[in-house]
């Protein structure tokens, strides 16, 4: 990693409190361009909250931000326009087609018409969808879909590409063509920030995995050197980390009421 | 009711065990989707659902609708002085409403897919199933059928008696059955033909048909009964009249009630066995063909893309560079245009309003403005157009269009799509606002200004072009007060909702409107004063329009 150089993203005493409740207290943390950063935790620990912020979704946290060395309070739409966001479970009109939702989105990041035009034809031939470029996605599967959604999410060529669980719906081999793609791009000097539940991936693809829980970044470091400090897989140091030692005991709880 | 209905239906258990239903899973399966029902709103109607039980909720409204519906067809039996002809026209309404309701709003239970998820895959028997289905429509045939057959069943047990009052009943029966068949056949052949997709695109079409039939029945139907001709319709003597099936059901009461003819007990025959036979088919048709074709639908696996040919050069992406100044501002323009074009949440609602217009200019061309009864020559209704005064009128009832289609814009049932705005760094939301402003005035009110311009100048001659210009103007600078003062987020950005909003606003602007088109009205003769209101609209647009792209819109939400 090239720690030397200026951090991409850089978070600094991050706080966000809905209410009366923090959801995130107090992260402080640095990006560097070409990191693939595998963001875990359990469900409702703040993960969904910082990839908003960072995104420029959110505009009430207390701390600062920048990305690219620009501060996300001063300039949001600077930043919206360096990162590319595919949200989990996004949804999209699907009366359109490919090419449609493709071009749409590239005019909201003013691109020009011939330049997306160009690039999405080329990235729906990549994904395998060339063949349906101008069919309506209302027909379309799943994996389909969230196909084009991945597309929409790099076809602005962003520096920060901010993925909330990519692989759902995809097929065993649209996944091991998004793992290679993120490692390409990576490659390129662009910056990943991938969101997933799914342990093996995350442990396979990323160079960096940042754990949060409850609100705070709970470990921070290579697979390796998590597996050195805290267990054998990422799904034992996910549960170390988080509090749940014993997966064995909800499950036979649940077992049990079918007695 | 329906659950009454539902109670009913289900009565004869030994029969239905006899056939090999599972008595038991049919009710339950059946109390589930009646309760679903009640709290989704009926297409047709545009009702709210309520959360009341029972009797107060869905069922009443659409009852009391219906009930209304059944009391207008009654008009038949006063203005029709012949009872067999009135009869006959009675019952072509009513089985013309009924399938054109069983089209609009059961189309949703007959190829309803989340059956293959829910029921298939638990252990119930395809007879059980099939069953379910057909007792399912029964049920909410039976509930329409009450409500609009009641008013006609009370007028005619009071003017013929109990016996011809029985017989009606008889008969509404039957043509309820006949007309679930016709229904039936009609989805048997689109399924056939035509992809999902196109099939729920002709059945919103189809509702948007009824709409439009609805108008022009209420504007024109009393005007047509009181021709001569209908008048002294006969059907002993007309033989083109035996062909319809509704002529054959009023037959069988012209039995109860009067002579013995060849012709009646032939037609009364037709009547009574046509529908024995239908329900045969319609059975047999359901418990076979039918499911399995709404089975294949449901998977994706083998469901047929409709790919839209990249050669073909599409209206909005052509107009769209010629009106568009920057990539945001085309954004707008084409995700209205194609969506508009496509959702056909947006085009069940808004064609409908469409189609007063050539309505209302039928309407006003043949018949006058509140002259009805007056009957004149069609020089004479010529002359009334070409002063251009009858153009004025319709060329600002186009604008009803306009807010309407404003209405509806920023609603869509797959809102959360919408996500990519606030991901996206918007950075003039006027712009992209300008564009959606620009595929509204050219896709809903441009070409009804151009159309009634086409059809005006052979009519009134060249006279109308200024006037033509003048609301065009002034209808587009409606448009630019209509989206400030209304619309409050991004287009399609938000859940659908039943009723419409911003009444009072659109009210008032609307009124604004109105008082500007009584001016023009009051000198269309004085053509350069139009002339110069022209380029003084045309030019309060252009000013508007530099400084709506400028607006920051803080009200839009994602």
């Amino acid at each position: 990693m090239n720690e030397q150089a200026q951090p991409i993203i850089s978070i600094s005493r991050l706080e966000k409190w809905y209410d009366s409740k923090q959801i995130l207290k107090g992260i402080d943390l640095d990006i560097y361009p070409g990191q693939i950063i595998g963001y875990i935790g359990p469900n409702g620990a703040g993960k969904s909250t910082t990839v908003k912020i960072l995104c420029g979704l959110i505009s009430d946290f207390r701390g600062d931000v920048t990305v690219a060395g620009i501060d996300i309070r001063q300039d949001t739409l600077a930043v919206k326009a360096k990162i590319g966001y595919v949200p989990e479970n996004a949804e999209l009109y699907d009366v359109l087609t490919p090419m449609e939702y493709l071009d749409f989105m590239g005019k909201l990041y003013s691109m020009d018409e011939e330049t997306t035009r160009r690039r999405a034809g080329l990235l729906l031939h990549g994904f395998g969808l060339g063949e349906h470029r101008d069919s309506r996605m209302d027909t379309f599967s799943k994996g389909m879909r969230q196909k084009v959604l991945l597309i929409s999410g790099i076809i602005h060529n962003p520096t920060v590409i901010v993925l909330d669980e990519p692989l759902s719906g995809l097929d065993a081999n649209a996944v091991i063509m998004v793992k290679e793609l993120i490692a390409l791009l990576a490659k390129e000097g662009k910056t990943i920030f991938y969101c997933s539940h799914m342990m093996d991936v995350v442990e396979k693809i990323s160079d960096r995995i940042l754990l949060i829980n409850e609100g705070a970044i709970v470990a921070d470091g290579t697979f390796e050197s998590l597996k050195n400090e805290h267990g054998e897989t990422l799904e034992r140091v996910f549960a170390r980390l988080t509090g749940r030692t014993d997966s064995n005991l909800d499950a036979s709880h649940i077992l049990s009421a079918l007695d | 009711m329906n659950k009454l209905i539902l109670k009913l239906l289900l009565l004869p258990t030994a029969l239905w065990k006899r056939m090999g239903v599972d008595t038991e899973k049919l009710r339950l399966i059946l109390e589930v989707k009646l309760t679903l029902d009640d709290r989704r709103p009926f297409a047709s109607m545009g009702q709210s659902s309520s959360k009341k039980k029972g009797w107060s909720g869905n069922t009443f409204l659409q009852f009391l609708v219906m009930a209304v519906m059944g009391a207008m067809l009654m008009a038949y039996f006063f203005m029709v002085s012949n009872s067999y002809v009135a009869y006959s026209l009675y019952f072509f309404s009513m089985m013309c409403v009924l399938a054109l309701m069983l089209i609009a709003d059961l189309s949703t239970i007959l190829i309803d897919p989340r059956d293959q998820y829910i029921i298939l895959p638990r252990p119930v028997d395809d007879r059980t199933f099939a069953v379910s289905r057909i007792l399912h429509i029964g049920v909410l045939l039976m509930g329409l059928l009450i409500g609009l057959v009641l008013p006609g069943l009370v007028y005619t047990a009071i003017t013929q008696g109990i016996v011809v009052g029985l017989v009606f009943i008889f008969q509404v029966f039957t043509a309820g059955i006949l007309t679930l068949l016709l229904v039936n056949q009609f989805y048997l052949m689109m399924i056939k033909w035509l992809s999902a997709r196109r099939l729920k695109d002709l059945v919103s079409m189809l509702q948007v048909v009824f709409t439009v039939v609805v108008i022009s029945a209420y504007y024109f139907g009393p005007i047509l009964l009181r021709q001569d001709w209908v008048q002294q319709l006969r059907v002993e003597e007309t033989p083109w009249l035996w062909v319809f099936p509704p002529v054959w059901i009023a037959s069988l009461q012209q039995l109860a009630a009067q002579s013995l003819s060849w012709l009646m007990v032939v037609l009364s025959l037709l009547g009574v066995t046509t529908p024995m036979v239908s329900l045969w088919l319609v059975v047999r048709i359901f418990a076979t063909g039918f499911n399995d074709k709404v089975a294949a639908m449901a998977t994706g696996d083998g469901q047929r893309t409709d790919t839209d040919r990249p050669s073909k050069r599409k209206w909005g992406s052509r107009l769209s560079p010629v009106l568009t100044r920057s990539p945001l501002e085309s954004a707008g323009f084409n995700i209205v245009w194609l969506i508009t074009g496509r959702s056909r949440e947006f085009k069940q609602k808004l064609y409908p309003t469409l189609a007063y217009i050539p309505v209302y200019f039928v309407f006003f061309f043949f018949f006058g403005f509140g002259k009805q009864d007056t009957p004149r020559s069609f020089e004479d209704k010529l002359e009334q157009m070409r002063d251009g005064s009858g153009f004025i009128l319709l060329f600002y009832l186009s604008l009803f269009t306009l807010i309407s289609a404003y209405q509806y814009l920023t609603q869509h049932e797959q809102f959360k799509a919408a996500w990519v705005y606030r991901a996206a760094p918007v950075s003039s939301p006027g712009v992209f606002m300008a564009g959606v402003l620009k595929a509204v005035l050219t896709k809903f009110f441009y070409p009804f200004i151009l159309g009634l311009l086409l059809l005006g100048v052979p009519i009134a001659g060249f006279g109308i072009i200024n006037d033509a210009l003048l609301a065009a103007a002034i209808g587009s600078i409606e448009a630019i007060l209509v989206a400030l003062f209304t619309m409050k987020a991004y287009p399609f950005s938000q859940p659908i909702k039943l009723s419409g909003s911003n009444f009072m606003t659109t009210l008032l602007i609307m009124g604004g409107v109105g008082v500007l088109g009584y001016a023009h009205y009051v000198f269309i003769r004085h053509e350069l004063l139009v002339w110069v209101a022209c380029l003084v609209a045309w030019g309060i647009f252009a000013v508007m329009l530099h400084r709506f792209r400028k607006e920051e819109w803080e009200a839009l939400r994602a």
